[in-house]
């Protein structure tokens, strides 16, 4: 766990996935995913 | 249209595609806070499988991303025999079809190493931690050693909230 938190892993966020359910931990990677797709096709202004 | 990974998967298991999810994906799935862009699953590479995969992606629009012109997955009776991997984009995003893992095995050794998992209602298979541990550092690429870190740190919050006796 050290070398993890050494490393830069954010703990409380693993903790914070472990409490959901594997829906909720799914749903949420795809709120992120779809950000990041959004983020990739916004132009310059 | 945006990827839509969970409703990718339903549709596979809907229409009873023989799968397990394995790389980055599965690790979502045990709680690691990284962003995936593509589902890679294990599956059964015989045809009648092929074809149900196929069948299950139809109006999809799936078609072989990695294939000059990517060409659209048309599996016949006759042709579903000839792959080993199908890396396919659909409507609902990257779905890599691989027919083993490395450090793990071909299909069977691969669906021995998961479990059950209920995913919006449904039942899918999943890899387990430490089979997907024993895969990512078998691939040993500098985001799968990232992966590695998390998925070791997973492994020790799970053990660490296990009741004792």
């Amino acid at each position: 766990m050290r070398e993890a938190m050494e490393y830069g892993i954010d703990i409380s966020m693993l903790r914070a996935n472990l409490a959901l359910s594997p829906t909720e931990r799914l749903r949420r990677h795809q709120i992120a995913l779809n950000t990041v797709e959004m983020l990739r096709k916004a132009k310059r202004l | 249209m945006n990827s839509d990974f969970p409703s990718l998967l339903c549709r596979l298991v809907d229409a009873g595609v023989d799968f397990v999810i394995v790389g980055g994906y599965a690790g979502v799935v045990h709680g690691c806070t990284y962003v995936t862009q593509d589902v890679d699953i294990c599956c059964d590479f015989s045809p009648a499988n092929l074809l149900v995969l196929q069948e299950a992606l139809s109006g999809l629009h799936p078609v072989h991303r990695m294939t000059p012109g990517r060409k659209p997955l048309e599996l016949t009776s006759t042709n579903a025999g000839e792959f080993r991997n199908l890396y396919l984009d659909t409507d609902l995003g990257h779905l890599d079809c691989l027919d083993e893992v490395l450090g793990l095995g071909g299909y069977d050794q691969v669906k021995r190493a998961s479990v059950p998992v209920e995913i919006e209602g449904r039942t899918l298979r999943v890899l387990t931690l430490d089979a997907l541990i024993t895969a990512k550092e078998a691939m040993n690429r500098p985001r799968d050693r990232e992966a590695v870190r998390q998925l070791r740190a997973m492994r020790q919050l799970r053990c660490k909230g296990r009741p004792e006796g």
